[in-house]
Order: C-alpha cells, then sequence, then structure tokens
C-alpha cells in the first residue's frame, strides 16, 4: 500500500516536471494544442456527417453515435496525456542508454519508462472537446443511466486506456530485440483510428477479429454499450478479462525485455 | 539549357535516393490504407441504412469512389520537404546556396520531385488495384475518360500543395514554431481540400466560400471530375484555376523569400 | 568489514562480426560467425566499509561494465557479488535505497529544468522525508558553491557546474555506497580539483565507501590509497597506489603503462 502511495507521489512530481518543461517552450505548447484542435475537429466531423445524414447505423442513432465519438476523444485525451509520448520514446530511449539510471531506482522500472512524461498541450482540447460532445448528445438523447451504467462507464474507460497501453507497448518492447522497430509501432498505432466510429459499421467478422483477436474496437466501444445497456454479459467479462489479462502478459514481457538488456547490454 | 541539365540532375538523384524514404513511405502507405477502410465500411452502412439512394448529390459508387480516391490523393499530394527547409533557415545551412549556382526553390523542389516520381508510380500503382477490387466487390463502373483526365490533373493538385507548404515553410525566417505547425497546417488543409469528405457535406454556404480558396482545386476538384460530377469546359476552367493559384503561391513565395532572406543575412552577416 | 565482495565475476557479450561489402551481408544473413568478447573475465576483489577505492584501466579494459554490474544494472555471465549485503542484479528495494552510481557520461538531470527540481524528484523516489532532504541538499549545496545556480536549468551549466549538480542528485539519500563512473570526465582543471575535493570530504565525513573509475591519475592520486588495475577484463593489480612505482624512478603512469605491456605479452604467451 504504502508503495502504491510512493508511485502516486512520485507521478505528481513526474506530472509537475512535465509540465514546467512543456512550459519552458511555450510556442510548441500553443501549437501543440492548435494542431489538437484540427485533429479534434477531424474527430468530430464523423459526428456531424452522420448527423447530416440522420440514418440509423446498426441499431444507433446520430446522436448515440455522437456520443460515442465524444468518448473517442476522451479516450484520445488520456492516452495522448498519460501514455503516447512515452511509448514513443522507448526505442530511442533505451538505444541512448537511459535506461540505466532507471534500473537504479527504487521504483518501478516500468513504471518510470512508460510514465515518465505527461503531456499537457495535445490533451486540453480533446478533453474539453469530449466533454461538450458527451454532455450535449447525452441530453439530446435524454439518457437515462442508471448508477450502475454510469460506474461500469467510467471503468471499462479506464480499462480501455490500460488495454490501449498494453496493446500499444507491445511493438515498442520489440526494441530490446531487434532494432528497426519505428514502421511497426507507428502503424499499430493508427489502428487507434479504427475507433473513430462505431464498430456495428464493419461486418461481423471484422467486428470479432478487432474485439477478439486485436482488441482495438473494446477500447472505445465497450464503454458506450455498457452506457446503452447493449454490453452482453459475456462482452462484459471480456472487457474486464481483456485489459487485465493483456496487461499481465505485457508487464511478463517487460520484465523479459529488461532481462534481455541486462544480459547483452554494454 | 545547362541549368535545365542541373536541375534534372537533382531531379534524378533525389530519384535514386528514393530507398532510403522507404519506411516512412511505407508506414503512411498502411495508415492511409487504415483510413480508407473506415471510410469504406462507414459509407456502405450509411447508404445501407439511408433510404435515399443520393446523399450529398452523391450515389454510393460515386461516395465510395470519392472517399478511397480521397485518401490516395493525399499521399499523391503528400509533401515532406518542409522539415527540410525548416532546418535549412533555423540551422543556418543556407550559406551553401549564396556560394553555389543553385536556386533554394529549384533545388528542394527538384530534389522532392525525384522522391514524388518513384512514389506517386507506387500511389497510381496500388489505386489502380484498389478501385479495380472495390469496383468489384461493390459494383462500380468506371469511366476511363475520366480516369485519364484525373492522371492528367493530379500532378497540379500536387503543385498546388508544394507551393502552399513551400510558402508555409518560408514563414521559418519569421516565425520559429518548429514542426508541429506542419502537421496542423496539413489536418487544415486536408480537411479543407475535400481530402476526407467530399466538401457537399458542409453545405451550400461553405462551399460557395471554399470556390474563392485554393484548397478545393487539390482534391475535391480532381476528384468530381473522377466521379463525373465535373464534366466538360468545366475542367479546363478548374485547371486554368489551378494554374492561377499555383503562379499565385509562386510569387508569394518569391516575395517571402526576397524579405525573409534579407532578414537571415542582416542576423547572421 | 567488507561492504563489497567480487569473486571471479565475468561478463561475455556475443556479438557477430560483418566482413565489408553487400556480399557478406547476404552471408551474414544465413550463417553468421559468432563471436565472444570478454568484457570482464573473473576479476576477484573486496572493499572495506568507508574505503576509497580506484579503478583504473585503459579504454574498454572493463571497468564501466564491473560497475554496471555492481550496481544491478547488467547481470554477470558468471560470478558472485555482494553489494551491501545484496547481490546487485536481483535489484532488491533495500539494496537500491542504499546506493548511487554517477556515469560521467550519463544525465539523471532534466534538462530543460533547474537541477533543484531533480533533487525533489529525487526526494520522493528515495523517500527522504522533508527535514532530512533540505538538510542533506543545503549542506551539499553549500559545500559545492552551487547556491547561485539553483534556479539556472541545467542546459545552460557548464559541465563542471552540471556535474557538481549530478552529485547532489545522487546524494539526496546519503548512499553508504557510491560508485562514481569517470566523475570527472571533460572537465577542466578547476572544476577537477573541487569535485575531488568534494569526494574526499564527503567520505571523511560520512564514511561512505567510493568506487571510482577515472582518466586522470591526478583524480586517483589525491583520492585512493588503494587501487585496482584491470586489463583486458583480468585484474592485474590490487593493493597500495603508493606501492607501484615504490621500487623503480618511474612515476605512477609510466609504472601502469609497463603493467599493462606486461599484461599483454602474458596473454598472448598463454594463447
Amino acid at each position: 500500500m504504502s508503495e502504491i502511495r510512493k508511485h502516486l507521489r512520485v507521478y505528481g512530481m513526474f506530472a509537475k516536471t512535465s509540465l514546467m518543461q512543456q512550459l519552458e517552450y511555450r510556442a510548441n505548447f500553443i501549437i501543440g494544442i492548435i494542431t489538437e484542435c484540427a485533429w479534434l475537429c477531424t474527430k468530430l466531423l464523423y459526428a456531424f456527417i452522420v448527423h447530416r445524414t440522420g440514418v440509423e447505423i446498426g441499431g444507433l442513432s446520430p446522436d448515440q453515435i455522437t456520443l460515442f465519438v465524444g468518448t473517442f476523444i476522451l479516450l484520445t485525451a488520456l492516452y495522448t496525456g498519460i501514455f503516447m509520448n512515452n511509448l514513443g520514446s522507448i526505442p530511442w530511449r533505451v538505444r541512448r542508454g537511459d535506461l540505466d539510471l532507471m534500473l537504479v531506482k527504487p521504483i518501478s522500472t516500468q513504471f518510470h519508462l512508460t510514465m515518465r512524461e505527461v503531456e499537457f498541450a495535445t490533451p486540453i482540447p480533446n478533453i474539453i472537446g469530449g466533454v461538450i460532445t458527451v454532455a450535449v448528445s447525452w441530453s439530446r438523447i435524454g439518457l437515462e443511466a442508471g448508477f450502475v451504467n454510469i460506474v461500469a462507464y467510467i471503468l471499462l474507460i479506464l480499462l480501455g486506456i490500460t488495454l490501449a497501453y498494453s496493446f500499444f507497448l507491445v511493438p515498442c518492447l520489440l526494441t530490446f530485440w531487434t532494432v528497426k522497430v519505428r514502421a511497426l509501432v507507428e502503424i499499430v498505432y493508427n489502428c487507434w483510428d479504427f475507433n473513430s466510429m462505431p464498430m456495428q459499421i464493419y461486418g461481423k467478422w471484422i467486428q470479432r477479429l478487432g474485439v477478439f483477436l486485436f482488441p482495438v474496437f473494446v477500447i472505445a466501444n465497450f464503454p458506450v454499450m455498457a452506457l446503452f445497456n447493449s454490453l452482453s454479459p459475456f462482452y462484459l467479462i471480456w472487457g474486464l478479462i481483456a485489459p487485465i489479462g493483456l496487461f499481465i502478459i505485457v508487464s511478463k514481457m517487460f520484465n523479459s525485455a529488461i532481462k534481455k538488456y541486462s544480459s547483452a547490454g554494454g | 539549357m545547362k541549368a535545365i541539365k542541373k536541375y534534372y540532375t537533382v531531379y534524378t538523384l533525389a530519384m535514386q535516393s528514393v530507398m532510403q524514404y522507404k519506411t516512412d513511405f511505407f508506414i503512411s502507405l498502411v495508415s492511409g490504407g487504415f483510413t480508407i477502410i473506415i471510410q469504406f465500411f462507414l459509407w456502405t452502412a450509411i447508404y445501407g441504412a439511408s433510404e435515399n439512394p443520393q446523399l450529398f448529390g452523391f450515389e454510393y459508387a460515386q461516395m465510395v469512389t470519392y472517399v478511397v480516391m480521397a485518401g490516395i490523393m493525399g499521399k499523391y499530394i503528400s509533401t515532406g520537404f518542409e522539415y527540410e527547409i525548416m532546418e535549412d533557415i533555423m540551422e543556418g545551412n543556407l550559406n551553401r546556396f549564396f556560394v553555389q549556382p543553385i536556386g533554394h526553390l529549384p533545388y528542394r523542389l527538384f530534389g522532392f520531385l525525384g522522391v514524388k516520381t518513384m512514389e506517386n508510380a507506387m500511389v497510381i500503382l496500388i489505386s489502380a488495384a484498389l478501385l479495380g477490387i472495390i469496383g468489384i466487390t461493390a459494383g462500380i463502373q468506371y469511366s476511363v475518360m475520366n480516369i485519364v483526365l484525373v492522371l492528367l490533373i493530379a500532378p497540379f493538385s500536387l503543385l498546388i500543395n508544394c507551393m502552399l507548404f513551400y510558402c508555409l515553410s518560408v514563414t521559418n525566417f519569421w516565425l520559429t514554431w518548429g514542426w508541429g505547425v506542419f502537421n496542423g497546417a496539413r489536418v487544415v488543409t486536408t480537411i479543407l481540400s475535400g481530402g476526407i469528405f467530399p466538401l457537399d457535406v458542409f453545405g451550400e454556404t461553405a462551399l460557395a466560400v471554399l470556390k474563392f480558396l485554393p484548397f478545393q482545386y487539390i482534391v475535391y476538384f480532381p476528384l468530381s471530375v473522377v466521379v463525373g460530377r465535373v464534366t466538360g469546359m468545366d475542367v479546363i476552367y478548374g485547371v486554368l484555376i489551378q494554374i492561377f493559384w499555383i503562379i499565385a503561391f509562386y510569387l508569394l513565395s518569391r516575395v517571402l523569400w526576397k524579405i525573409g532572406m534579407k532578414r537571415y543575412i542582416a542576423a547572421r552577416g | 568489514m567488507q561492504i563489497i565482495k567480487v569473486e571471479n565475476l565475468k561478463k561475455h557479450y556475443d556479438y557477430y562480426q560483418k566482413d565489408q561489402g553487400l556480399k557478406n551481408s547476404f552471408k551474414n544473413m544465413v550463417k553468421r560467425k559468432k563471436l565472444k568478447k570478454e568484457a570482464v573475465n573473473g576479476i576477484t576483489f573486496n572493499v572495506n566499509a568507508g574505503e576509497i577505492v580506484g579503478f583504473i584501466g585503459p579504454n574498454g579494459a572493463g571497468k564501466t561494465t564491473t560497475l554496471k554490474m555492481l550496481s544491478g544494472i547488467l547481470y554477470p555471465t558468471s560470478g558472485i557479488a555482494t553489494v551491501g549485503g545484496y547481490i546487485p542484479w536481483e535489484r532488491k528495494k533495500a539494496f537500491k535505497m542504499g546506493f548511487s552510481i554517477v556515469m560521467g557520461q550519463k544525465t539523471q538531470l532534466n534538462w530543460d529544468l533547474p537541477a533543484v527540481e531533480s533533487f525533489n524528484l529525487n526526494k520522493y523516489i528515495y523517500e527522504v522525508d522533508d527535514t532530512e532532504f533540505k538538510r542533506t541538499v543545503d549542506e551539499l549545496i553549500e559545500i559545492l558553491e552551487v547556491e547561485p545556480l539553483l534556479k539556472t536549468q541545467v542546459r545552460r551549466l557548464s559541465l563542471g557546474e552540471r556535474m557538481k549538480m549530478e552529485l547532489i542528485a545522487a546524494l539526496v539519500h546519503r548512499p553508504k555506497i557510491i560508485f562514481l563512473d569517470e566523475p570527472t570526465i571533460g572537465l577542466d582543471f578547476i572544476s577537477q580539483k573541487t569535485i575531488r575535493e568534494f569526494i574526499r570530504r564527503y567520505n571523511e565525513e560520512t564514511g561512505a565507501t567510493i568506487l571510482l573509475t577515472s582518466h586522470y591519475m591526478n583524480d586517483i592520486e589525491s583520492l585512493c590509497k588503494r587501487a585496482i588495475i584491470i586489463n583486458d577484463g583480468l585484474l592485474i593489480y590490487d593493493g597500495n597506489l603508493a606501492d607501484i612505482a615504490a621500487n623503480s624512478d618511474a612515476s605512477i603512469e609510466e609504472a601502469i603503462e609497463k603493467m599493462y605491456n606486461n599484461a599483454e605479452s602474458e596473454s598472448i604467451e598463454r594463447r
């Protein structure tokens, strides 16, 4: 317990130093926000299209799809804020030898390597845009979600982020075994966009593939389905197991990556 | 004649060096492919659910062709020299263009087009295959005439985009805003040029306003030709406007470059 | 009390050799010639609590590799080592809490921020309480005379100033064992002297055990009574620094050079 408290405190310091560091470069900070606003527009564009056509897709009304898009935007805010830069910089951090000094620190190395930086600029537009989109579409639907649904929604968002973390960490860890992973890392990262529309637009087989084999659909689809009461018990259990299971597997993989590093190294 | 030969050499040298960019090219192809997949399924679902066979003035076959081609066009017109130019300006690499008898714009532009020729040959092959597959699965008939036309128009689109980003890179003389701004600009121009959805989705007013901006001549116009929404003399008018924008941006870039260069020399001596 | 014990420690790397040319690149894809580098090839020594020991050896002799093994960064190929009672590469938390490593070529400071922020971060990482942290850091700041630099971003500091900050960051938790890997590399004469004096003073006042590598004999001569010399992964001398050149007119540097040469010819004979 005290270890968890310690890591939380250290994380507070990580966040503080990251913010100070980012404010050192004001121009970058502002441009980061502006660029992300443009990306936010492309995400909202999808919801806009669906509204303009006014059709129901896979039983979802335009407002329901908008709620989905809002959730996806919130997830993007969380992922870019907490993990994206960290995972992206693993390959060069390892090559530069930063890992050496992390290994001697009395905190979890996985925590240190994958959560060192907190990004503040890019999540700002996404948090604001995401909250507004969710709130507006929620009230337009007149959604009367019960307490349980809301708890499930929030819980599945957090699990979705955990899943995204594990899923995107895998290609980054391959850097310990082979040097050229950049292409793979970026291609896997681009899978994120498969959540820009509900998975109902795809056929049955693609849905199954994206839920069970490469569980990208779980990230944004499951929280929203929980809110609409359309998440079957089977999917709900998978929504709990997949993130936790994958996290355990990835942590194991992280340990053997470190082992590999320490055995070869130098 | 000598000048032409000089730039031709830059062009062919770049063509040979294309291999060094192959990873980036491959990545952008795959991620572009993802967007195309999402778009294809989205519109198939929308048209499947809609009672109206026409949405935003597009039939299903036209819409699918448009969004798929938009993904491909995005790759076809993509630039990439802006980072090099930014570095040239910020790191002081421009000095060599004072001593060597070669202009900066032609040097960067021809070098870039050399890389681009190889890549776009690839892009055209891939898009032919992709359109073939989609045509068969979705039962779409293409007009050969329109496809030939777009192959002729597309290089102008590429040039507009190049000149646009060249002007943007030159602003680094005044503002050191780093590469972030290029990403932002790329997203905005992609939306405004109809590179994600046809501009008709934004409504009549937006369409009327966008007519006076250069963006729609980058993607929306050539793709309107492909799907047969722009025909006859309108194609010629469109190309003339494209040429107008290329010249306008070229002149703008010259002016910006001259002013910026004065500043650069004053600052560095 | 022996606080560091090292017995027959070895670290071997596998690597692949590639002959020049494209043809050989293809050859390598099919079959690679696996080669072994013996970075550390069986060294044994002990260090008593409170000692400062100088680690001497030419580039590539295995000094840094040894320090990395004693810090738990690298696993040895074979051999035993205990540092403060722990096996370093088990990476027990209690072990990490009690030692520190400073590498002259690497930084643990945040480049864009004043060094104080990095001290603060280490305070949380090493669970140092506020009063103790303040006492330790204030004292170190005073000794190293870096008070006026505390508000300056690390990237704007000179190399010597940065190294002083690096030392403070590494000592926030008052480690009992300190490994210094070329702490004076690239520093000017004055900064070298300040760092050296600081290390001596710190050792005298806290009784910390210090293992130090350096290219500059000045560092070793003025700080260490005892020297361990390694060459080509092998220990070739362990004893009083003063004894190295005791029986001849040569300087210590010359005596050490002679030692390298002897070791080399011996190893050739063995083959």
